[in-house]
């Protein structure tokens, strides 16, 4: 691997209470400039938090509470704020989970792109209009130049979320973390802004951390995919192996799962019980609780994500022999 | 499908927005006024216990419908029937319907009140609907739906905000079976999940939808979701309805050139590394919709008579309804 454009190592970060819980424990993830890493992992894993924390943008009672963050060769988690801000939306963007948090209802569509391009990039104010309308035609959105003077209560769910991603490619990104840019949109659209973000990062060289529940557009458009489970990593590797060999049983389920055309199921496989709350994590392997291969070691001991043939890695004692 | 009476049917259903700039920009600039045609005359019964999946391109009215049918905004023309008596939903007339119609939205965070703590959101349809006697007893029966949904009765006392996404919709899941619905919309119900979670909320309202015999309208982009849960798939596009069709006919045999394009872009995990061309053509504008067959300008089938003549739906031998020349010509 080329040296990363993204170096996250051994991240952790903390929910403040009288005693502080991991949301993130000890997460190392790395992405080469022209890759897609997908994360995947159970709702409230700490998909999110991770991308939050690469752009600065924990609030309370969340924190950082250990590990470091690199940028292209720059650490970036203790860079002062004023730093960050030049680089944030500049060189590393983010599309958020929620289309609404992005977009501000009391501007048009085509007033946030012209602020948002001018603010990165010196262009007078046609140019940067001019710019908008290119940005929302690459996204898919049908007469640009109208759309522009819209609110975005007059687009639907799935334009609003091309809305976020044109905003978000406005500074001309080098990194994008994209957290679940495509769940509200249809099939061919999101197999429109997948092309698209597939297209940006092998001719820009952009790199892309794209977190998404959808294993479909993760066999698609990943080149690795990380496997989250209450805040740690339990396995990570090409998207090759981890789908169609997966190693945790973590992933295991995961990938059962998950429906398939024309299997016409009554029910669908399921794993048993819900992810631990924080709060309330066993001592050992955090999975053990919902693991069928459970054994005693696993669940006084934690597993720590090792190296395992094929380039992933994998946080279970199963590989180990225990 | 069976004879039996719909609990649901509407009637050539449309919704119109005026999303015109203002009056004085438009006279400035000699604009028109416009109009977004986003529901047009759309027409399907759903029989009780049953699922109708629907799926279509982002702005092709899916949600709007939702909000039709759910009565969250008068529809401009059409009927909605409810076990077979018209009704209007987005009045006030209707308290037992409305409580027996019920959604789940798109965005988890429309349909909770960030200021009110779970117990308040789903404990709300219950005391307004006279379901619990008491506050002690809406307290058990919130409890006994946060199980239902897969969380735990002392996250009731929770604010939205402290959940993550996915939680957050099984708090709206929670909250729409509270009242004991009928009929039940969902939008996009699944798309804020992961795979597990997804698999435990389908199978929890597969198991509701037996136990209290529950319908369903079940909106999803996901088509290999909308294969699992429904009985039947409507197809929309630009907000017309293009195909309906059971379920394994509409995967097996597509009709509609919409629906066969989408079928073969489906992503699964088969196609590693290798994203599915995209549709070719631009996203039509719904504000300028094309003549004719609104799909004429993507689709491989396309003549002369698609470019003027808009077609109609017809039914189909097998059972359902497809609106393309090409089928009805043989074409296709
Ligand atoms: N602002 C906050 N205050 C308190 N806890 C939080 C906050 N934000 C997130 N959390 C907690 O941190 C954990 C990780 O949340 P995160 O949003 O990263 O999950 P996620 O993996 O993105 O889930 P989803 O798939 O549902 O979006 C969860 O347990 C969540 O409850
Ligand atoms: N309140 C509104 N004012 C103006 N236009 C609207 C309004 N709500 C929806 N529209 C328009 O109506 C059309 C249909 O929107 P709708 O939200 O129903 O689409 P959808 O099929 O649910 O899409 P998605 O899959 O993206 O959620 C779109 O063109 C949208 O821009
Ligand atoms: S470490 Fe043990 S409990 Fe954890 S996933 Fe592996 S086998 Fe299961
Ligand atoms: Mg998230
Ligand atoms: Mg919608």
């Amino acid at each position: 691997m080329s040296a990363p454009l993204l170096d996250i190592r051994d991240l952790s970060v903390e929910l403040a209470r009288t005693a502080p819980l991991k949301v993130l424990d000890g997460i190392n993830l790395q992405l080469a400039p022209g890759e897609i890493l997908g994360v995947v992992g159970e709702s409230g894993a700490g998909k999110s938090v991770t991308g939050a924390a690469v752009m600065r943008l924990l609030t309370r009672p969340l924190r950082q509470s250990g590990g470091e963050i690199w940028f292209d060769g720059t650490r970036i988690d203790t860079m002062p704020e004023a730093r960050m801000q030049k680089l944030r939306g500049k060189e590393i963007a983010m599309i958020f989970q929620d289309p609404l948090t992005a977009l501000n209802p009391v501007f048009t569509v085509g007033q946030q792109l012209i602020q948002t391009i001018r603010q990165h990039l010196p262009l007078d104010h046609a140019a940067a209009r001019a710019r908008a309308a290119d940005l929302l035609r690459e996204v898919g959105i049908p007469s640009a130049e109208e759309r522009l003077e819209n609110y975005p209560h007059e687009f639907s769910g799935g334009m609003r979320q091309r809305v976020v991603i044109a905003l978000a490619l406005a500074g001309e990104p080098r990194l994008i973390i994209a957290d679940e840019p495509t769940t509200a949109l249809d099939v061919s659209i999101q197999a429109q802004i997948i092309a698209l973000l597939v297209e940006l990062t092998r001719t820009r060289g952009m790199g892309v951390v794209l977190i998404t529940h959808d294993m479909g557009v993760i066999a698609e458009a990943c080149d690795r995919v990380a496997v989250l489970y209450a805040g740690r990593l339990a396995e990570v590797g090409p998207v090759r192996e981890v789908l169609t060999a997966p190693r945790h049983p973590y992933s295991r389920g995961l990938i059962a799962a998950i429906p398939r055309v024309g299997a016409r199921l009554a029910m669908l496989p399921q794993i048993p019980g819900t992810m631990p709350r924080i709060d309330a994590l066993p001592p050992g392997c955090a999975f053990a609780p919902r693991c069928p291969f459970v054994m005693e070691h696993c669940k006084t001991h934690r597993p720590e994500a090792t190296p395992r043939a094929g380039g992933v890695q994998v946080a279970c004692w199963l590989e180990e022999g225990q | 499908m069976t004879t039996e009476q719909p609990l649901v049917s509407v009637e050539n259903l449309s919704r119109r927005f005026d999303v015109s700039p203002p009056w004085i920009t438009r006279k400035l600039a000699r604009q028109p006024r416009r109009i977004v045609r986003a529901l047009d005359d759309v027409s399907f019964a759903i029989q009780p216990k049953r699922t109708l999946g629907l799926v279509g391109e982002s702005g092709c009215g899916k949600s709007t419908l939702a909000r039709c049918l759910a009565g969250l905004m008068p529809p401009s023309g059409g009927v909605m029937r409810y076990a077979g008596r018209p009704v209007d939903l987005a009045t006030k007339n209707e308290p037992k319907v409305r409580r027996a119609v019920q959604m789940v939205f798109q965005d988890p965070y429309a349909s909770l009140n960030p200021r009110w703590s779970v117990e308040e959101s789903v404990g709300d349809p219950l005391l307004a609907f006279g379901l619990a006697k008491s506050r002690a007893e809406m307290r058990e029966m919130v409890g006994a739906l946060m199980v239902e949904v897969g969380l735990s009765p002392k996250d009731a006392r929770k604010y939205p905000h402290q959940f993550s996404g996915g939680q957050r919709q099984r708090i709206a899941v929670a909250r729409a079976l509270a009242s004991r619905p009928e009929f039940l919309i969902c939008d996009e119900p699944t798309s804020a999940l992961d795979v597990s979670v997804q698999a435990a909320v389908l199978n929890l309202m597969r198991r509701l939808q037996d136990e209290y015999g529950l319908t369903y309208l079940f909106i999803s982009h996901n088509l290999t979701v909308v294969d699992h849960m429904s009985d039947d798939v409507g197809v929309m596009y630009l907000g017309r309805l293009v195909e309906l069709q059971p379920t394994e006919s509409l995967f097996d045999a597509p009709r509609h050139p919409y629906t066969q394009l989408l079928i073969q872009t489906v992503p699964s995990l088969d196609t590693i590394g290798r994203a599915s061309a995209p549709l070719k053509g631009e996203v039509p504008s719904p504000l300028n919709p094309p003549s004719g067959c609104a799909f004429n300008p993507r689709c491989p089938f396309a003549n002369e008579r698609c470019r003027i003549e808009r077609p109609e739906a017809t039914a189909l031998p097998g059972g359902g309804v497809v609106a393309c020349h090409g089928v009805q010509e043989g074409r296709i």
